[in-house]
């Protein structure tokens, strides 16, 4: 959201009660509520490549819960036999499936925040209590990424050594093999690796040829990473210098980052205060919640229409309100 | 009072063990800055340019031991107290990418007044101030992954601005910079020094641009000061000094030979720009029309006829470019590249139907702008980056070496003598010279003295195929016979770019790929440079290289390709190129456009005009 501006802490919390009704609501009216309306939020807030990348994880793992739960679980009343006597029960197919989706809900809540909350508003909120951490996500997040790329460079050279170069003809290629079984080892030859383990079992790994090729995959990663790493700390030594030139640790640190409680901010607030203290009644009621052990008590003629639904609706609502106003702002 | 003042400084390092060195890396300094002054730090690598510079900072001052003292507006430096320490000098060192802490640009300013402890509301009034001066609005929010080098030398000059220091001490913060990125971050600190009076002392190689608008230059030499004096008289004082003379601006040598021959020109000021200096040759304008004639005249055979013959032949060339390509493509090429297309990403063609022939025996320079596309150009020829279309095709048994840009990362052994084994063994020398070798010689190679081992006669004995050096040879030829035992990171830039050759051509390679290798180099060890790639190329090897270094490329190279809008725009004799060229061409030909278009080499300037 562009136009309306919530303050992080605000959205902290939203977010924060949010997780904890993934977890604790059970009654599958208010669970696809849910789930329907998270849905529509993040097709509005646009869905991220790394949402993608999790969804093609969770896919798979979210069916396994389904099969595993009844396989595994046979707790329940309503026995379902499927031969002789093997059966399953309909209590565990429920919970698997309630199982799965209250992690699916969970997921997506995260893949939300994630929109709605950049890092350094995170790093706002942290800042405050936990300088030090907060600087240190900083750098992180700047280290991180450029000792990746020196990675890639070190590894695009390890390339040319191993591979060479291909030649078209094809010739070359058994004189090359031929060439290769005389050819040094330079393994052998490196007083930074104790290689002298003469005992017989290593012979025998080594004999093997996957092993072998595996043990050469990982000295010559063990490499890329040493290389990589030596260059970083040669690096970091003028980082730290930077640093120190500038003053770090002169005195105590204070942070350019502000954001000011506005009136978006206050309402937001009153909603969920009152959406929640109805909900809680609710929960307390028992509304919202069902019994899956020992015996399922749940029947779909059982519609949910009371004003704890609705309070639980209206919880879900402020953001994607903002998100449709938002959208008609910027047609106009 | 003068801002800085030295007072008989010296100071020598630790060595290792914690003794002290018995050289002195600064010896019996006395210097005084004033307010406003543009200072330039001007010397070989290694002549404590450096040293001087991290002894003004009190965060950054180098264990040893100091005598003498240096007073920054009448206080002793390591009297300071932290806070106007760390805001009053600025220092900003030459890497730009590891002297960035944080992620976002806004962060990267904001992160020393932070430190600082000043509140919100003043911090975000000094990154606007600054942002708005810098003009850099478009980046503020950037992650500096994104950005180029000059931009990222700019944030990082922004983040010590906002400190409002008075002092900022520059250390050789170009040397990592394409052309257009210096000129662009010098022009930036001129503005700072003009319009804010804020001092500043760089240490530069590269001072022709530097020159025209520095109050004063320091010369060093091992860890003395050897000259100090303002701009125009200290060009007459080095004229004669055989590593000074280096330094000077192209302008101030052509004017200085020429002075020789034209004493009129003495009674006039020593030229430091171009403007100037064609100023000088105004005065003598028929002189020179004379002899640049003259001897246009007297000898059909110079490099002025030479030059219409080929840029006829240019022409030529360029009409029929196209049987060039279709039929008579040499084929004895050592690599050819046909019809290469590349990218990283998909909307953004990089490279898009390249062709390109590597002859044995050439000499090739890259250039071009940054970012155009060149490392990647090597990288594909050598093979480390696959093309999406199009074929790289090697000669059979060509053997490729290739230098990175950053000499660093070809290091993962202890000290240089296990580098130059580790190649040696990897090149399959061994066997083609059947030297038998094994774990114990290896061994025993490692504990030999550095001239026993140069000497052993187990390296002397290989054979390489392009270079008739021995072993022995080859180290001396590059002077490296004492680093043999030194860790390749305490080398200096200079060093670690020859021992990734030497390595190069232990692997007995026969094309050298050079990215960059004039990058931060310092005059001297750039025309070594030149010295020993032509003697390599003279033996046979064949080589190509990226550089930003024009003149470099002039004086060296036979065949220069520059590289333009996704293809090789040009590919020709680089002295046809600068010839041609009116912006894109070395400060020679700038200065004697009007007089002899030709010339783009101090060298054939003097020939043809008849200088010493």
């Amino acid at each position: 959201m562009e136009l309306t501006s919530i303050h992080p802490a605000v959205y902290l919390l939203y977010y924060f009660i949010m997780v904890l009704f993934a977890f604790i609501f059970s009654d599958p009216y208010f669970v696809v509520t849910f789930l329907v309306l998270i849905l529509v939020l993040i097709s509005l807030q646009g869905i991220s490549s790394e949402l993608k990348n999790i969804m093609k994880l969770f896919i798979p793992l979210s069916i396994l819960i389904m099969i595993l739960n009844p396989l595994l679980n046979r707790t329940g009343a309503h026995k379902i036999y499927l031969w002789s006597n093997f059966f399953i029960t309909y209590e565990a197919i429920a919970y698997g499936i309630l199982m799965s989706l209250a992690l699916l809900i969970v997921i997506l809540v995260f893949s939300s925040y994630n929109r709605s909350v950049n890092y350094q508003e995170m790093l706002y909120i942290f800042s405050k209590k936990l300088p030090i951490i907060s600087m240190i996500i900083v750098m992180a997040l700047r280290f991180i990424p450029l000792i990746n790329s020196r990675a890639i460079e070190v590894q695009k050279l390890n390339n040319l050594k191993v591979n060479g170069i291909d030649f078209d003809d094809e010739e070359s290629d058994e004189t090359d093999g031929s060439v290769d079984s005389k050819k040094l080892d330079v393994d052998e030859f490196n007083s930074n690796i104790n290689t002298d383990y003469n005992s017989k079992f290593v012979d025998k790994l080594k004999s093997n040829k996957r092993i072998a090729a595996i043990i050469k995959e990982a000295k010559t990663l063990g490499k890329i990473m040493g290389i990589t790493v030596s260059w970083s700390l040669e690096e970091s030594m003028f980082t730290a210098k930077s640093m120190k030139a500038r003053g770090y640790n002169a005195t105590e640190r204070t942070s350019y980052l502000s954001y000011k409680f506005g009136n978006a901010d206050y309402a937001l607030i009153m909603l969920i205060a009152i959406t929640v203290g109805i909900i809680i009644v609710g929960l307390l009621k028992g509304v919202g919640m069902i019994n899956i052990y020992p015996s399922i008590d749940f029947s779909f003629s059982n519609l949910p229409f009371n004003i704890y639904y609705l309070a639980f609706i209206v919880f879900l609502l402020p953001l994607i309100y903002l998100e449709i106003k938002e959208r008609v702002l910027w047609r106009n | 009072m003068a801002l800085i003042e030295f007072k008989d400084f010296s100071f020598s390092y630790l060595n290792s063990d914690g003794s002290e060195s018995q050289t002195k890396s600064l010896d019996s300094i006395n210097l005084e800055i004033d307010y406003g002054d543009f200072v330039l730090l001007c010397g070989p690598s290694g002549c404590g340019k450096t040293t001087l510079l991290t002894n003004l900072k009190k965060e950054l001052m180098p264990a040893g031991r100091r005598s003498g003292e240096i007073k920054f507006n009448g206080t002793r430096i390591q009297d300071l107290d932290d806070l106007s320490s760390a805001c009053d000098i600025g220092y900003l060192f030459q890497n730009p990418d590891s002297q960035i802490v944080t992620d976002t640009v806004i962060q990267e300013i904001a992160f020393p007044l932070e430190n600082i402890g000043l509140p919100t509301e003043e911090i975000r009034n000094r990154i606007s101030e600054i942002v708005a001066f810098f003009g850099i609005n478009d980046i503020l929010h950037k992650n500096v992954n994104e950005l180029s080098g000059g931009q990222k030398q700019l944030v990082n000059l922004c983040s010590l601005l906002v400190l409002r220091p008075e002092v900022l001490l520059l250390d050789e913060p170009m040397s990592q910079l394409d052309p257009i990125a210096s000129y662009e971050f010098l022009s930036i600190v001129r503005r700072l020094n003009e319009e804010f009076s804020i001092t500043v002392i760089m240490s530069e190689h590269k001072a022709d641009s530097i020159f025209p608008f520095i109050d004063k230059a320091v010369f060093l030499k091992e860890g003395k000061i050897e000259f100090v004096d303002n701009a125009h008289n200290i060009c007459s004082e080095v004229i004669d000094d055989e590593i000074f003379e280096n330094y000077l601006p192209v302008v101030t040598k052509i004017y200085n030979s020429l002075s020789v021959k034209h004493p009129s020109l003495i009674k006039l000021n020593t030229p430091l720009s171009i403007r100037e200096g064609r100023r000088c040759l105004n005065t003598i304008h028929d002189d020179l029309i004379k002899i640049s004639d003259g001897a246009d005249n007297f000898d059909n055979s110079s490099s002025t006829n030479l030059h219409h013959t080929s840029k006829k032949y240019h022409s030529e060339e360029k009409s029929g470019i196209l049987d060039k390509i279709s039929f008579s493509r040499n084929k004895d090429a050592l690599i050819r590249m046909n019809g290469i297309y590349f990218a990283y990403e998909k909307e953004n063609l990089i490279l898009k139907n390249v062709d390109f022939d590597l002859n044995d025996g050439d000499f090739v320079s890259l250039i071009g702008g940054n970012g155009v596309g060149k490392s990647t150009f090597l990288q594909l020829l050598v093979g480390i980056l696959k093309p999406i279309k199009g074929k790289v095709k090697y000669k059979k048994g060509v053997r490729l070496a290739y230098v990175h840009q950053n000499p660093m990362i070809h290091f993962s052994k202890d000290n240089v003598r296990e580098e130059f084994l580790e190649s040696i063994i990897e090149s399959n020398l061994l066997n083609v010279n059947a030297v038998d070798f094994s774990k114990e010689s290896y061994e025993k190679l490692l504990k030999l003295s550095n001239e026993e081992f140069i000497e052993s006669d187990i390296l002397n004995s290989l054979k390489f195929d392009n270079i008739k050096f021995k072993f022995k040879e080859l180290i001396e030829f590059f002077g490296i016979s004492d680093l043999i035992d030194k860790h390749p990171y305490d080398c200096s830039g200079g060093e670690q770019q020859k021992i990734v050759i030497v390595k190069a051509l232990l692997q007995n390679a026969d094309v050298l790929v050079l990215d960059e290798p004039t990058k931060g180099l310092d005059p001297i060890s750039s025309k070594a440079l030149a010295e020993i790639l032509n003697s390599l190329r003279d033996n046979g090897l064949t080589i190509l290289m990226t550089s930003h270094d024009l003149d470099f490329v002039a004086n060296n190279c036979k065949r220069c390709l520059m590289l333009f809008d996704r293809d090789i725009q040009i590919d020709d004799d680089p002295k046809v190129i600068f010839a041609e060229n009116n912006f894109y061409t070395t400060f020679v030909n700038r200065m004697v456009k009007d007089y002899v278009p030709e010339i783009v080499t101090l060298d054939d300037l003097k020939s043809k005009w008849d200088l010493d």
